[in-house]
C-alpha cells in the first residue's frame, strides 16, 4: 500500500524543471500536496496516475514502479484531474458504466452494484438518468468523483478537487475525502490551505518545483510555536516595518484592524502570541524559500 | 460471446449513444434521411442508378464530413480534461484507439444507414423489394469510400496528434473531386478498382497508430515483433493494391484487346464494333458469343438518369423477346470498374452489363475504347443489330420506354423472323 517518490526530477523540453529531486512517502490517510499555481503539484500527481515519466527517480505505487508497471498501477489508482471533463451526452448512471468497463469491471452485476454503491455514497441517486452536461459545477465534480472510486483504489489521486464549488459542496466532498481515507491512501493536491489542514494526515509543500517540507501538519504547527502574533491596530493605523516579521493575515474587526504574523520576537507594543495555523506555516515557509532564493541570487 | 467482446461492444455503444444525443448528428441523420427519401421518391423505379448517384455523392460527403469528425474525435483522449480520466484508465493503447475509432465507424455507418434507408423507404412503392437490393447495394459501396478515407483521417490525426492530419485527408480527397488533371487515377479514393489501395493505406496507418505509436507513446510497447510485422503485411498489401489500381487506371497499351476495339468504326449496315469487356463479376463478354441474334447495344454513363430509365426496359424486352433471339448488351462508359456491376446487381437485370474500363470520362464526347469504335458523341447511344450483327439503327442521347424498344424490334423481327 502507499506511494514513494524517489528523488523524483521532471523537466519538460529539457528547459523546464517542474519537479526538482523531490522524495516523499505516505501509506494511508490523506497525504496533502500544497503550492502556488505552477509549483509542480499537478506534474507529480500525473506522474503518481501514470500519465507522465519521470525524468529522473522514480514513484513506486504500491510497490510498483511507474515506469515498468503502468497498466497493473492504473488498474490500483483513481485519478481526479483538475478541471474534470465528462462525456457531455452521458447520464450520470452511463457515464460509470463507461468508467467501469475501461476498469475492466466486466461482470455486470458486480459492475452495477458498484455504480449504485457509489451512487449513494455521493449522493446520486436522484441523478442517476441525468445526462452531464445538466448539471452543475458540483454535481459534475461528484460524479467525477464517483467514476475515481468506481474501483475501488488502493490509491485515490485528486488534483484540486474542490476548485470552483460553492462551500457548502466544498465542506461535503472534503468530508468525504475523510471518510475515503479510511479505505484508501487519498492524495489531495490544492493550493486552499483549508482543505488540507480539515483533512490531511501528512503535508508535503512544493515551490517551483522543489520540496519545502514534507511530514505531519502538526510537527510544522510545532515549529511555529510561541513565532506568531497577532496585533490589533486602530482602523487608520500603520503596521510597523519589522525585519523578519512576515504578514499572513488582516482581519477587519467593527473598529480596528487586526493583523496576524510571524516573528521570532513580538513585532510591536500590543502584540499578542497566537497559536499558529496551516496558513501562517504555509505562508512562512513561502517567505523562507524565497528569501534564500534571493540571498542565493 | 467472449467477456472482453461484451465489454467492447457495450463500450462502443455508449460511445454511439452518446454521440447520437448530440442535436447535430441528429439534425444531420434526420435530413439526409429525409432528403435521400424524396429524392429516391422523385426518381421513381430507377432504383439501381437512384442507389448509385447516392452511393457516390452520399459515400463523398459523408466521407468528408466524417473525416473531419475523426480528426477531432481521434484527439478527445488527448487534452488534459477528460483525456486525463480516460487514460488513467487500465485499457492498453491500440484497445484504445481501435475503440476509439470502431465507435466513430459504427456512429457513421449508422447515419449512412439512415440515409440509405430513407431512400429506401422512398423508392419501396415504385421499385418494390427490388428498392431493398439496390440501397444495400448502394449502402455498400459509400460505407467503402466512407471507411477508408474516414481511417486515414483518424490514424493521421492520433499519429500528429493534430486535427491537420484529417484535414490534409480532407484536402487530398476535394482536390480529386475537383477533377485535377495532375492527380492520377488510381489515386481516386471513391473508384471502386481502387478501394484495395485505400483498404490497405488505411488498415496499415491504424495498424501503426494502435499498435506502435500508441503503445510506445503509453509506454507499453515491450515485444514490437509481432504489431511491426502485422504493420509489414498490411504494407505489402498496400503495395499490391496500388499496383493494381496503377494497373487499372494504365491507358490501353498496342496489340492489346482495348486497342484493337478502339480500331473498329460503327457505320450503318456495316458489322458493328465487337467488344470483350469484364461484367465486373468476374465474367467477360464478348459479342462473338451471340451469333444470329438480334442485338440491343446500349451505351449510357452510370450516372445519367435517364439513360437508367432505359435499363429495366431494356430488362423487361429481353424477358419479352429472348426466346426470339433478341439479347440486350449494355455497355456503362465510367471510370470506376464497379459501375457497371453494381448497377447490374442493384437493378436486378438479367442481360450482361458491363464496363469498359477504358472510360476516361463521359461528358461529351466520352472517350474510351467503345465510344471511339461507335464514334459516340452523346450518351446514351443504343445501336439495334440484324442476327448477322450489322447496325441496322443508331440512336443516341434519349431514354426509351419499353413501348419504344418493342416498336424497334418488332420492325426487326418481322424483317428477320427466328
Amino acid at each position: 500500500m502507499g506511494v514513494e517518490a524517489v528523488q523524483l526530477t521532471k523537466v519538460y523540453d529539457g528547459k523546464v524543471k517542474a519537479l526538482d529531486n523531490v522524495s516523499l512517502a505516505a501509506e494511508s490517510g490523506v497525504l496533502g500536496l500544497l503550492g502556488p499555481n505552477g509549483s509542480g503539484k499537478s506534474t507529480l500527481m500525473s506522474i503518481m496516475s501514470t500519465l507522465l515519466d519521470p525524468t529522473h527517480g522514480t514513484i513506486l505505487v504500491d510497490g510498483l514502479d511507474v515506469r515498468k508497471n503502468k497498466p497493473e498501477i492504473r488498474r490500483r489508482i483513481g485519478y481526479l484531474p483538475q478541471d474534470v471533463g465528462l462525456y457531455p451526452n452521458l447520464t450520470v448512471f452511463e457515464t460509470l458504466d463507461y468508467m467501469g468497463l475501461l476498469y475492466d469491471l466486466n461482470d455486470v452485476r458486480d459492475r452495477r452494484r458498484r455504480i449504485d454503491n457509489c451512487l449513494e455514497r455521493l449522493n446520486l441517486v436522484n441523478l442517476r438518468d441525468r445526462q452531464i452536461q445538466a448539471l452543475s459545477g458540483g454535481m459534475r465534480q461528484r460524479v467525477a468523483l464517483a467514476q475515481a472510486i468506481l474501483p475501488q483504489p488502493s490509491v485515490l489521486i485528486v488534483d484540486e478537487p474542490t476548485a470552483g464549488l460553492d462551500p457548502e459542496e466544498r465542506i461535503r466532498v472534503r468530508s468525504f475525502f475523510a471518510e475515503l481515507a479510511r479505505e484508501c491512501l487519498v492524495i489531495l493536491s490544492t493550493h486552499i490551505v483549508a482543505d488540507i489542514e480539515a483533512v490531511s494526515s501528512s503535508l508535503a509543500v512544493l515551490r517551483f518545483g522543489k520540496l519545502l517540507y514534507f511530514g505531519s501538519p502538526v510537527e510544522l504547527l510545532h515549529t511555529l510555536e510561541g513565532r506568531v502574533w497577532s496585533l490589533e491596530l486602530p482602523p487608520d493605523g500603520v503596521m510597523p516595518q519589522r525585519e523578519g516579521f512576515v504578514e499572513t493575515g488582516l482581519y477587519r474587526l467593527t473598529d480596528s484592524v487586526q493583523v496576524r504574523g510571524i516573528s521570532e520576537t513580538a513585532p510591536g507594543a500590543g502584540a499578542t502570541p497566537t497559536a499558529p495555523n496551516l496558513e501562517d506555516a504555509y505562508i512562512w515557509l513561502m517567505a523562507k524559500d524565497e528569501h534564500e532564493r534571493l540571498a542565493a541570487a | 460471446m467472449s467477456d472482453w467482446l461484451r465489454r467492447d461492444l457495450r463500450l462502443i455503444q455508449l460511445g454511439v449513444i452518446g454521440e447520437l444525443r448530440n442535436p447535430v448528428f441528429r439534425f444531420i441523420g434526420v435530413i439526409a434521411a429525409l432528403g435521400a427519401g424524396v429524392y429516391a421518391w422523385n426518381q421513381g423505379s430507377l432504383a439501381g442508378t437512384t442507389a448509385l448517384a447516392l452511393a457516390a455523392w452520399g459515400g463523398r460527403g459523408f466521407a468528408l464530413a466524417a473525416c473531419l469528425w475523426f480528426g477531432a474525435g481521434a484527439l478527445r483522449d488527448q487534452n488534459a480534461h477528460l483525456g486525463a480520466v480516460l487514460r488513467s484508465k487500465p485499457v492498453d493503447g491500440a484497445r484504445w484507439v481501435l475503440l476509439t475509432w470502431a465507435t466513430g465507424v459504427a456512429l457513421w455507418l449508422l447515419l449512412l444507414a439512415g440515409l440509405f434507408l430513407g431512400a429506401m423507404l422512398g423508392q419501396l412503392p415504385h421499385a418494390g423489394l427490388l428498392s431493398i437490393a439496390a440501397h444495400a447495394v448502394g449502402f455498400g459501396r459509400a460505407a467503402l469510400i466512407m471507411l477508408p478515407l474516414a481511417t486515414l483521417g483518424f490514424a493521421l490525426s492520433r499519429l500528429t496528434r493534430s486535427p491537420l492530419g484529417a484535414s490534409v485527408i480532407v484536402l487530398a480527397f476535394l482536390c480529386v473531386l475537383a477533377g485535377l488533371q495532375l492527380v492520377p487515377a488510381f489515386l481516386r479514393p471513391d473508384y471502386t478498382q481502387n478501394l484495395p489501395l485505400f483498404v490497405a493505406v488505411s488498415a496499415f496507418l491504424l495498424v501503426v497508430t494502435a499498435f506502435l505509436a500508441e503503445r510506445l507513446r503509453r509506454g507499453e510497447l515491450r515485444r514490437p515483433l509481432l504489431p511491426a510485422l502485422g504493420a509489414l503485411v498490411c504494407a505489402a498489401l498496400a503495395v499490391g493494391g496500388g499496383a493494381q489500381a496503377q494497373q487499372a487506371a494504365q491507358p490501353p497499351i498496342d496489340g492489346s484487346v482495348d486497342e484493337m476495339m478502339t480500331r473498329q468504326y460503327l457505320q450503318l449496315g456495316r458489322r458493328t464494333p465487337g467488344f470483350w469487356l469484364p461484367d465486373g463479376r468476374g465474367n467477360t463478354v464478348r459479342t462473338a458469343a451471340y451469333p444470329g441474334k438480334i442485338l440491343l447495344i446500349y451505351l449510357f454513363a452510370a450516372d445519367d438518369l435517364e439513360a437508367a430509365r432505359t435499363l429495366p426496359a431494356l430488362d423487361a424486352m429481353s424477358r419479352e423477346f429472348g426466346a426470339q433471339g433478341v439479347q440486350p448488351l449494355a455497355i456503362c462508359l465510367s471510370p470506376d470498374q464497379g459501375d457497371g456491376a453494381a448497377l447490374a446487381w442493384a437493378g436486378g437485370f438479367s442481360f450482361p452489363v458491363v464496363s469498359d474500363r477504358t472510360t476516361t470520362k463521359t461528358s461529351p464526347p466520352p472517350a474510351s475504347s467503345l465510344a471511339t469504335a461507335y464514334a459516340t458523341e452523346l450518351l446514351p447511344a443504343l445501336v439495334v443489330t440484324d442476327r448477322r450483327r450489322r447496325a441496322r439503327e443508331i440512336l443516341s442521347d434519349a431514354a426509351y420506354s419499353p413501348e419504344q424498344l418493342r416498336t424497334l424490334i418488332q420492325t426487326r423481327l418481322a424483317e428477320e423472323p427466328e
